[in-house]
């Protein structure tokens, strides 16, 4: 993943450099709607199934209360502190960011994606119940996260629908729920009736493409469905197959995951280079903007759920270690990077786009190199008691 | 109609038949 981010630096630096002329065939090739829509589409349909499919219910053992909290309450507070926030700030500064586009960068920057960070912390000696909680909060806040995006970019496109919110919202949430389920069930039927590894990869592969794609035809979320997809084909199907079978589509769908991640940052840097390059002098004022209100954002809405779950004693420890442990741990990833891509074209996407390149390469590279050494060993043993 | 949406139909055909294939006629490439 950090290859794959240096190579997406390395098209901003090439372009800084001045050597653009070198990359006009790319715009031809980016810019052909093509990238953007089909493989884009392709992309966020088989990364948020594989990711969801990873996800499951029985890890969570003791600690459902806090992991349900965290991910909810947490990605729920961040997405609107984040929004409003923006918003408030880069309106003082003078650029124009409408609340409803603010809402839907708040949604998609929400969700957490420690898996750098894991593996650093784990090295520095963090305690296997912390090491739980952070891993469950970032498993279950990309569909807490997908929800809220979905919400807040038809609250965006709202004043071209015509219908209540609420419709929207039922046809939305409810229709990707339902489509979600109906192929988490063919999945099921089908997977349970082969033993063969190729057509165990034909039926998910071939299942999920359908399932995003008629969720695009007919106007409900496609990727609450491939969520919710996940979750069944992970939680109930997959549990079924006997352990050879298993194991290997397992392990291609975390290869897939890892797969596509690594190509959304290198077609993140392509473009923010070519198609959604911005003028520089006012990216310096809000892309930092961008990175502290995040920040900021993140800190108080882990502390609420923090706080809560310390006055219930469900999770009694240090409040502002923890908080600042899971502020400065949250780093973002693939998910923020292909939402942000997927947003319909509009006024406000380049500048989504080019924030969510700078937060998510913030938190990678600054917040994953520092992490080992602001947290001491001694220090995240003592977090909790 | 999209082509993301011929191309999946097309690959679910392919899975349904392989499914059956399996299950039913049990005619391998390799066997046969």
């Amino acid at each position: 993943m950090l290859l794959a981010l240096v190579m997406s630096l390395m098209f901003l630096g090439l372009k800084s450099a001045g050597i653009v002329a070198g990359l006009g065939f790319l715009d031809a090739l980016v810019d052909g709607r093509y990238l953007s829509n089909v493989l884009l589409n392709g992309v966020l349909c088989f990364m948020l199934f594989a990711g969801s499919a990873g996800v499951e219910f029985k890890s969570l053992e003791k600690d459902e209360w806090t992991i349900g909290t965290l991910a909810i309450g947490a990605t729920l507070i961040a997405c609107l502190l984040t929004g409003a926030l923006l918003h408030l700030v880069l309106g003082w500064l003078g650029v124009s960011l409408a609340i409803g586009y603010a809402l839907v960068f708040g949604a998609l920057i929400s969700p957490t994606d420690p898996i750098a960070a894991l593996a650093i912390l784990k090295a520095a000696g963090l305690p296997p119940r912390l090491e739980a909680i952070i891993n469950g909060e970032s498993l279950f806040n990309d569909g807490v996260g997908v929800v809220l995006f979905t919400l807040a970019l038809a609250y965006a496109q709202g004043s071209g629908h015509d219908g209540s919110p609420l419709a929207l919202f039922l046809r939305e949430v409810l229709g990707g729920v339902g489509l979600g389920l109906a192929v988490g069930v063919a999945i099921h039927v089908m997977l349970l009736r082969t033993q063969s590894y190729a057509n165990q990869l034909l039926v998910t592969l071939g299942w999920v493409a359908l399932g995003y794609s008629v969720a695009l035809q007919i106007d409900v979320s496609g990727p609450i469905a491939m969520v919710v997809a996940g979750l069944v084909a992970g939680n109930v199907t997959i549990p079924r197959l006997s352990e050879e079978i298993r194991a290997p589509l397992r392990t291609f769908w975390a290869g897939v995951d890892d797969l596509l991640n690594s190509l959304l940052f290198v077609m993140i840097g392509l473009t923010v280079v070519v198609v959604h390059s911005l003028p520089f002098a006012p990216l310096i004022k809000t892309l930092p903007v961008a990175i502290l209100v995040c920040l900021a954002a993140r800190a108080v809405s882990v502390y609420v759920p923090i706080f809560f779950l310390n006055v219930t004693h469900t999770l009694e420890g240090d409040r502002k270690g923890v908080t600042k442990l899971l502020t400065w741990g949250g780093l973002r990833g693939g998910l923020a990077l292909a939402l942000a891509l997927s947003l319909p074209e509009s006024h406000d996407k380049p500048l989504l786009v080019n924030m969510t390149f700078a937060v998510v390469a913030f938190s990678l590279l600054v917040q994953g190199s520092t992490i080992a050494k602001l947290f001491k060993p001694d220090y995240l043993k003592a977090l909790l008691k | 109609m999209s082509l993301l949406l011929v191309i999946s139909v097309l690959f679910v055909l392919t899975a349904v038949l392989g499914v059956v294939n399996e299950r039913y006629l049990r005619c391998s490439p390799a066997s046969a």
